[in-house]
C-alpha cells in the first residue's frame, strides 16, 4: 500500500491521540503569528509619527523574543511528539512483523508528521488572523485609543516567519521519529507500553510533617516579601528579604509537592465515610500514585504558571500606569503590554500542555485498570467521574497554589504602580482569568475525554 | 436446593459474513444453590465463551440464561453493571487485582462498587478475610504477594459482596500444586460454609476432583456430566481421568 494512503487512514483513525499535540502545534501557530504580525496592526493606523518609530522598535524585540519562544514551543512540541510515539510503538512493530521495511514505514510516519503538521499549521494560521483583529481593537480599548479606520489587516512577514520557523521544527520532528525508529529493536517496540512502575513509600507521619513544613516554608516567604514590599527591590538592607522570600518560595513549592500525596491520602482515608464510597479509595490511590511519581514536574509547572500570572495580570496594569504618568509614552505602554502577554501566554501553554502529556501518557496503563473495575460492576459513569476527578486535581493542585504565589506577588508589586496610578485590579483578574479558563481549561477538556475515551474503549 | 443458574439452549456465534465460528451450540444446564461445578473441555471447545456470557460480559447469540429467576441476556447498560456487582463474583486466571491499592483494599473495592455501607465496609471484609484465613496479608500489596496469596485475595473479592454465584476461569491456572491445593480446598470451604455457588472453568483434573459436579464440553455442546455423589476424591478424580482419555486425551 502507497504510505500516504496509510498515513492518511493512521491520522484519521487516531485523531484523538493526536489531539494534544495538534493543539499545542495549533495555538503555538496563532500565538506566535499575531505578535509577530504587530507592525502591520490597525492600531499603529492612529499612532504619530514618533510613536509609529517607537513602536516599531517593540517589533524588533518582539523578533528577538520570537527566538526564545519559538524554541520553548520547539520542545513542547518534540515532547507531545515523543509521546505520541509511544502511544504508537506497538503498531510500528506490527508492521515491522508483517515485513514492512523500516524505510516505508519512516516514509509513513514522514507524512503523517507532514500531514499533522499542515493542518494545524493553516488552522492555527487561521486563528492568529482572526484573533488579531480582535487584538488590535482590544488594545485601542485598553488605552484609549480611537480607530479610525478598521481595515482588515494580514502579515505576509509575520505569515512567512511562521511557516518558516514551524516548518524547522516539523523536519526536526520528523528527524526525531525517523532516528528513534531506526534505533528501536523489535522487541522494544512490541513491548513499549508494558512498564511497571514500583512506588517508594515515605511514612505516613513524615510526609505529614513535610506537608506542614512546606506550608510552613510558604507563610514565611510571604510575610517576608509583604514586609519587605516593594523596598525589596530597590534598597540595599531589604534586599535579603527578597532573596530569601523567593528561595523560600521555591523550596517550599517543591516540598509543597513532594509530601502533597502522603498528606492528601491521611487526610481523606481517615474519612472512612468518604474514602469507602464508590471508586473514591481508587481513584484517591490513582491520585497519590501520579503526584508520587511527578512531584517534580508538578513543582515546576506551579513555578512556571505563577510567572505567567503575575506577568500576564502586571503587565497590562503597569503599562497603563507607566502611560497615565506620561501620555507620550502611549507606544511603550502597548508595548509592554504585548510582550508580557505574549510570554505569560507562552507559559501558560507550556505548563498545560506538560500537564496534559504526562497524564495521557499514562492511559494505556490505567485501562487494565478500568477493564477489571468495569468486570467488577462499576458502571461507565463510575468510570468517567473517577477519571475526571484524577484529571481535575492534576491539572487543579499546581494552578490554585500558583493563584495563591500570584495573589501574593501582585499585591506587592502593585503598590509599586499603585503610586504612579490607580489600577483597576479588577479588570485585570478579569482578562487574566478569562485567558487562563481558556486555554489551561481547553488543555484540561481535551486530556480529560482523551483519557476518558481510553478508559472505556473496551466496553 | 434452589436453583441460581438455569441455562437454556445457548447459542454464540462470533464472526459474520463468511467467517463464522459456533462457539456455542445449544447448551442447556442447571446449577443449585450451593453446588461447586467444574466445567471441562478441549482447548476451543467454547469454556470461556460459556464463562463470558453467564458474566454477562459476552452477550448470547441465542438462548436463555437466567440467575436467580432473572434473565440476563435482557439486561442493559446500568441494568447490567448492577447485576454484576450484587449477584455476581469473579475470579480471574491472571489474578487482575490492583497493583495500587493494598489486599484490604481490594477486597472493600468490591464492596464501594456494589454501594454498601461506608460505614460496615471494613468489618465485612474482615470477616471474609477471617473466612479465608488471610487476615495476616491484608495490608500487603499484590506484589509483595505469592501467586497462590493472590489468588485467595482475589477469591475473597468475589465472595465478599455474597453473590449469587461465583465464577472462575482456570483459577488455579498461574499457581504451582501446594498453592492450588490450598486455593481449592478454600473454594470447599466457600461451599460447605458460606453457601456459595461455584461455576469453575479448568484443564486440570486434579483441581476439577474438589468438585461436585462436572460438564463436559465438546464442539460447543455438553458432551456428558459426572457427578461426586459419594465418591471419595480419588475416585472421582479417577473417573475424570477415563472421560478425559475418551473425549481424546485433549482435555487435560
Ligand atoms: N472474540 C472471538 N471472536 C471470534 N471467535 C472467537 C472469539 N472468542 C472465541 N472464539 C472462538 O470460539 C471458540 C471457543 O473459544 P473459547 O475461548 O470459548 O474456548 P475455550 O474452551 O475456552 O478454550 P481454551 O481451553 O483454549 O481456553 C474457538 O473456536 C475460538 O476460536
Ligand atoms: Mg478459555
Amino acid at each position: 500500500m502507497n504510505p500516504f494512503t496509510v498515513a492518511v487512514r493512521n491520522v484519521r483513525k487516531s485523531f484523538r491521540d493526536y489531539g494534544i499535540y495538534f493543539l499545542t502545534v495549533m495555538l503555538g501557530v496563532a500565538l506566535f503569528y499575531i505578535f509577530n504580525s504587530i507592525n502591520s496592526q490597525n492600531i499603529m493606523v492612529d499612532l504619530g509619527r514618533d510613536e509609529l518609530m517607537k513602536m516599531v522598535g517593540v517589533g524588533r524585540m518582539m523578533d528577538t523574543l520570537s527566538y526564545f519562544v519559538v524554541t520553548i514551543l520547539a520542545f513542547l512540541i518534540l515532547y507531545a511528539n515523543s509521546f505520541l510515539i509511544r502511544r504508537r510503538k506497538k503498531e510500528m512493530g506490527l508492521y515491522t512483523i508483517l515485513g514492512m521495511k523500516k524505510r516505508k514505514i519512516s516514509s509513513i510516519l514522514m507524512w503523517e508528521t507532514f500531514l499533522v503538521g499542515t493542518l494545524s499549521l493553516a488552522v492555527g494560521l487561521a486563528i492568529g488572523v482572526f484573533l488579531s483583529q480582535g487584538m488590535a481593537l482590544l488594545t485601542a480599548k485598553i488605552f484609549g485609543l480611537s480607530i479610525t479606520r478598521f481595515a482588515f489587516s494580514f502579515s505576509v512577514d509575520a505569515l512567512y516567519k511562521s511557516v518558516k520557523y514551524f516548518g524547522i521544527t516539523f523536519l526536526v520532528v520528523t528527524a526525531f521519529n525517523v532516528i528513534n525508529l531506526n534505533r528501536q529493536k523489535l522487541p522494544e517496540l512490541l513491548y513499549a507500553d508494558k512498564k511497571t512502575t514500583q512506588m517508594v513509600k515515605l511514612p505516613l507521619w513524615a510526609s505529614v510533617t513535610l506537608f506542614i513544613l512546606s506550608a510552613g516554608m510558604l507563610a514565611a516567604a510571604y510575610c517576608l516579601i509583604t514586609g519587605a514590599g516593594m523596598n525589596g527591590f530597590f534598597e540595599e538592607a531589604r534586599r535579603w528579604a527578597l532573596e530569601a522570600s523567593i528561595l523560600l518560595g521555591i523550596a517550599g513549592t517543591f516540598l509543597f509537592f513532594f509530601a502533597l500525596s502522603g498528606f492528601f491520602l491521611k487526610l481523606i482515608s481517615g474519612i472512612k465515610r468518604i474514602y469507602w464510597k464508590n471508586l473514591n479509595a481508587f481513584t484517591l490511590k490513582q491520585i497519590n500514585s501520579k503526584i508520587h511519581t511527578t512531584w517534580i514536574s508538578m513543582s515546576f509547572v506551579c513555578l512556571m504558571l505563577f510567572l505567567s500570572l503575575t506577568t500576564f495580570s502586571l503587565g497590562t496594569s503597569m503599562s497603563i500606569a507607566i502611560r497615565a504618568y506620561d501620555v507620550d509614552e502611549t507606544a511603550a505602554a502597548v508595548g509592554v503590554t504585548y510582550i508580557t502577554t505574549y510570554i505569560g501566554i507562552v507559559f501558560l501553554i507550556s505548563c498545560a500542555s506538560v500537564l496534559a502529556v504526562s497524564q495521557l501518557s499514562e492511559a494505556s496503563d490505567n485501562q487494565t485498570r478500568y477493564a477489571l473495575l468495569f468486570k467488577l460492576g462499576a458502571s461507565s459513569k463510575m468510570l468517567a467521574s473517577s477519571v475526571f476527578k484524577q484529571n481535575l486535581i492534576y491539572f487543579a493542585a499546581p494552578l490554585i497554589l500558583a493563584i495563591v504565589h500570584a495573589f501574593v506577588a501582585v499585591n506587592v508589586l502593585s503598590s509599586m504602580v499603585n503610586a504612579l496610578a490607580t489600577l483597576n485590579i479588577f479588570a485585570m483578574c478579569v482578562i487574566t482569568g478569562g485567558v487562563v479558563v481558556l486555554i489551561y481549561g481547553g488543555y484540561f477538556l481535551t486530556t480529560y475525554r482523551n483519557a476518558r475515551k481510553t478508559a472505556l474503549r473496551e466496553f | 436446593m434452589q436453583t441460581i443458574l438455569k441455562v437454556r439452549d445457548l447459542e454464540k456465534v462470533y464472526g459474520g459474513r463468511g467467517n463464522v465460528t459456533h462457539a456455542l451450540r445449544g447448551i442447556s444446564f442447571d446449577v443449585r444453590q450451593g453446588e461447586y461445578v467444574g466445567v471441562m473441555g478441549a482447548s476451543g471447545s467454547g469454556k470461556t465463551t460459556l464463562l463470558n456470557c453467564v458474566s454477562t460480559i459476552d452477550t448470547a447469540t441465542a438462548g436463555t440464561i437466567l440467575i436467580e429467576g432473572a434473565d440476563v441476556t435482557k439486561l442493559k447498560g446500568g441494568e447490567l453493571a448492577h447485576f454484576r456487582c450484587h449477584k455476581l463474583g469473579f475470579i480471574f486466571q491472571d489474578y487482575n487485582l490492583l497493583d495500587t491499592m493494598t489486599a484490604f483494599e481490594n477486597i472493600a473495592l468490591a464492596l464501594t462498587i456494589a454501594k454498601y455501607p461506608a460505614k460496615k465496609t471494613e468489618q465485612r471484609v474482615r470477616e471474609v478475610a477471617a473466612q479465608l484465613s488471610i487476615e495476616d496479608i491484608l495490608d500487603k500489596y499484590p506484589i509483595q504477594m505469592s501467586g497462590g496469596q493472590r489468588q485467595r485475595i482475589a477469591s475473597a473479592r468475589a465472595i465478599v459482596t455474597n453473590p449469587a454465584l461465583v465464577l472462575a476461569d482456570e483459577p488455579t491456572g498461574a499457581l504451582d500444586s501446594k498453592s492450588a491445593r490450598a486455593l481449592l480446598e478454600s473454594f470447599r470451604a466457600m461451599v460447605a460454609e458460606l453457601q456459595s455457588t461455584i461455576l469453575v472453568v479448568t484443564h486440570d483434573p486434579f483441581s476439577a476432583s474438589y468438585c461436585d459436579r462436572i460438564l463436559f464440553m465438546r464442539d460447543g455442546k455438553l458432551f456428558t456430566e459426572l457427578v461426586r455423589g459419594t465418591d471419595n476424591r480419588k475416585a472421582f478424580f479417577d473417573k475424570i481421568i477415563e472421560v478425559v482419555a475418551v473425549l481424546g486425551g485433549e482435555a487435560a
